[in-house]
Formats: C-alpha cells, sequence, structure tokens
C-alpha cells in the first residue's frame, strides 16, 4: 500500500464527500454515510494492490459502500419523509441556505445534485465519476463497462441533468 | 463545430459547478473507533452464531444412545434444518464484513441476489416456525408412547411447553419482520437502478 489511510483522506475526502452527497440529500445523513465511506476505505486499503490509481479502487468502494447504506437506510422508516419535508430542495437544512440568502449558484448547484439523485444509479455513477474527472477507460474500470458503453451512459445522464437545469430556467 | 464547443462549455460548466459543492469532512478519531468497535462485534456476531448451534448439537450427541427411532428423525430434520442455516448466516457476516473493491455493476447485482437470497431464507425461517408448533407436540408425544415420561416429567412440560410455544411464535414474527424488511431494502435498490422522473 503506497499511501497511508490519514494520508488518503486528506487527499481525496473531499471526493469522498461529493460521493457520499450524490447518494443523501440529507446532510446529517450525508455525514453518516461519509464516515461509513472511510472505514470501508480503511479497510479496502489494506487490500489495495496498486493495479489501479488509489482514486479509481477509492471511488469503487465509496459508491459500493453507498448502494449498501441506502438499501439499509429501510430501517429508518421516516428517513425519506424527513428528507423530503424538512429540507429545503438543495438537500441542505433550509436554516442554514434560506432561499433569500442563496446565490444563483447556490441554487444551481442544488439543483444540479436533485437532478444527479433523480439519476438511476449506473447514469449516477457514470456521471459523478465523470465530473470527478475520470477519463472513460477508469470509469469502465470502476463500473465494470465498455468504454462505448459508458460513453452512451454518460450522454444519457449529462442530457437528463441538463432538461432538469433547462426545466428550473 | 459550434455544436462540439457548446457542449465542451456545458461539460466544463457542469463539472465546476459540482466540484464547487460545500463538503464534509472525515472525522478520522471516530472512524478509527467505529472500525475497531465494528471489527470486535463482526466477531462477536460470528462467535455467536457458533455457540447457539453447539449445545443442541452436544446435547443431540449426548443423548442419541437413548433415543428411539422417532426422535432421532426428528433431531436430524432439526440439525439438517440448521446446519446449514448458521453456514449461511456465517457466510452472509463475512461478506458484510469485508469491503467490496468489486466493479459497482456486480456488486448492485451481489447485493441484490443476497437480499434476495435473505428473503428467501427469512420466508424458510417464517414458515420453520408453525412446524414447530406441531414437531414440540409430536416430540412430547414419541416420548410418552415410549414409556420415557413419568408424572415428574410432565409437571416440567407442562411449564415448557409454553415456553417453548412463545419462542416459537416471537421467531415466526421475528422472521417475518425480517423478511419485510430485506423486501423493502429489494425495493429501494430495485428503484434506484430504474428511477427517473422524466
Amino acid at each position: 500500500m503506497g499511501q497511508g489511510f490519514e494520508e488518503v483522506f486528506t487527499q481525496y475526502g473531499a471526493l469522498l464527500s461529493r460521493v457520499a452527497s450524490s447518494y443523501e440529500a440529507n446532510e446529517a445523513m450525508q455525514q453518516e454515510l461519509l464516515q461509513e465511506i472511510a472505514i470501508a476505505v480503511w479497510q479496502g486499503l489494506s487490500r489495495f494492490k496498486g493495479d489501479s490509481s488509489v482514486k479509481t479502487y477509492i471511488l469503487k468502494i465509496a459508491h459500493n459502500r453507498a448502494v449498501t447504506h441506502v438499501a439499509s437506510q429501510v430501517k429508518r422508516v421516516d428517513t425519506h419523509r424527513y428528507e423530503n419535508e424538512e429540507l429545503g430542495s438543495d438537500g441542505y437544512a433550509s436554516s442554514q441556505h434560506s432561499p433569500e440568502a442563496a446565490s444563483s449558484q447556490q441554487q444551481s448547484l442544488a439543483r444540479l445534485l436533485k437532478a444527479v439523485r433523480a439519476l438511476p444509479l449506473q447514469q449516477r455513477q457514470v456521471l459523478t465519476l465523470s465530473l470527478e474527472g475520470l477519463s472513460y477507460d477508469e470509469i469502465a474500470d470502476v463500473c465494470g463497462l465498455t468504454k462505448n458503453h459508458v460513453g452512451v451512459i454518460l450522454k444519457r445522464a449529462k442530457h437528463a441533468v441538463m432538461q432538469e437545469e433547462h426545466y428550473a430556467q | 463545430m459550434h455544436s462540439d464547443n457548446d457542449n465542451q462549455q456545458g461539460d466544463n460548466a457542469l463539472t465546476e459547478l459540482w466540484q464547487a459543492q460545500p463538503t464534509n469532512t472525515i472525522d478520522v478519531s471516530e472512524v478509527k473507533k467505529s472500525f475497531n468497535s465494528e471489527r470486535v462485534k463482526q466477531r462477536l456476531y460470528i462467535l455467536i452464531d457458533i455457540i447457539l448451534l453447539l449445545p443442541p448439537l452436544y446435547l443431540v450427541y449426548l443423548a442419541w444412545g437413548e433415543m428411539t427411532f422417532a426422535a432421532r428423525a426428528l433431531c436430524l430434520f432439526m440439525v439438517v434444518t440448521a446446519v446449514p442455516l448458521v453456514m449461511y448466516q456465517l457466510w452472509l457476516r463475512r461478506v458484510a464484513a469485508f469491503t467490496k473493491d468489486s466493479h459497482t455493476l456486480d456488486h448492485l447485482q451481489q447485493f441484490t441476489h443476497q437480499i434476495k437470497n435473505n428473503i428467501r431464507i427469512s420466508f424458510i425461517t417464517k414458515h420453520s416456525a408453525w412446524p414447530a408448533f406441531i414437531v414440540l407436540p409430536l416430540f412430547v408425544l414419541e416420548r410418552h408412547f415410549a414409556g420415557a415420561l413419568s408424572p415428574e416429567k410432565w409437571d416440567k412440560l407442562i411449564i415448557a411447553l409454553p415456553i417453548a410455544s412463545i419462542i416459537v411464535i416471537v421467531w415466526g414474527v421475528w422472521a417475518h419482520k425480517r423478511q419485510q424488511r430485506f423486501e423493502a431494502q429489494l425495493a429501494v435498490l430495485q428503484s434506484m437502478a430504474d428511477k427517473r422522473g422524466h
């Protein structure tokens, strides 16, 4: 293993946080998911053999952990109600980001996050990996898809997100 | 060409917006604490699974020589049902304890498959509760006709049977709730895989 987990968290903490935000709208749940992802990454790093970059390796782990996390949340019956009723459409607590105070960029970001979370899982993963700067080859490696398939899915995902943005304006 | 430029600009703007989102910080000390406690918890669960299976097996082993054919058949039936379930439970715990670094597509398929298996196991567990209602009295009857039940043993059985029945009911209800939970998990997974508003 080339990097220690603390170094990895320092370097990729924000990236892992963005993975969490693409699955959970509620800020508390995002933090909880981020911690779960961090534990999974720590576990996973001990088995990292250097076949790929650390970034793609931890992104695989992070997305897998997030999928498991979201499914396991059915134990908390009121999660989705809480998410929908008590938070603004941006997914952040309304008290922290009132509509009046939100800047144009924040509103765009809120729409983007909402649109990303509404995407089917594969499109969501491919799009967010692309937004993190991964190449088609790297996305194909993370998702277990062919490069061509990545291109098709990414195009669809972008179209869907842009359409959402277009409707909102 | 103009369209390509527009697309590129749109992609760049999207990436910039994505990267500009506020992020949370990983609490490293909390991660260390959770990592260690999770490891201990998983090992404890595995130990409990094994320990719970051993006493009944040992009792069957001790009493085997004194058992009639019918009693042996009933015990064998219970062992044959319980051992694979415990083995599967151990395998699931092992799978849950390790981090998945498989492709996301593989993970989704494996996870879905695992949840479907859990639904099946909960269903089997639930429906193994009501046969226990039949097996328990049958076992008592078999002992009675084998002449193994003295009046003192009957007195004990009158207390033991209702307790055993309550345990069986709780077991059935627990399995039913587990089945419902796994079905809900499967629904969430399928909805996550398919969802799209427009």
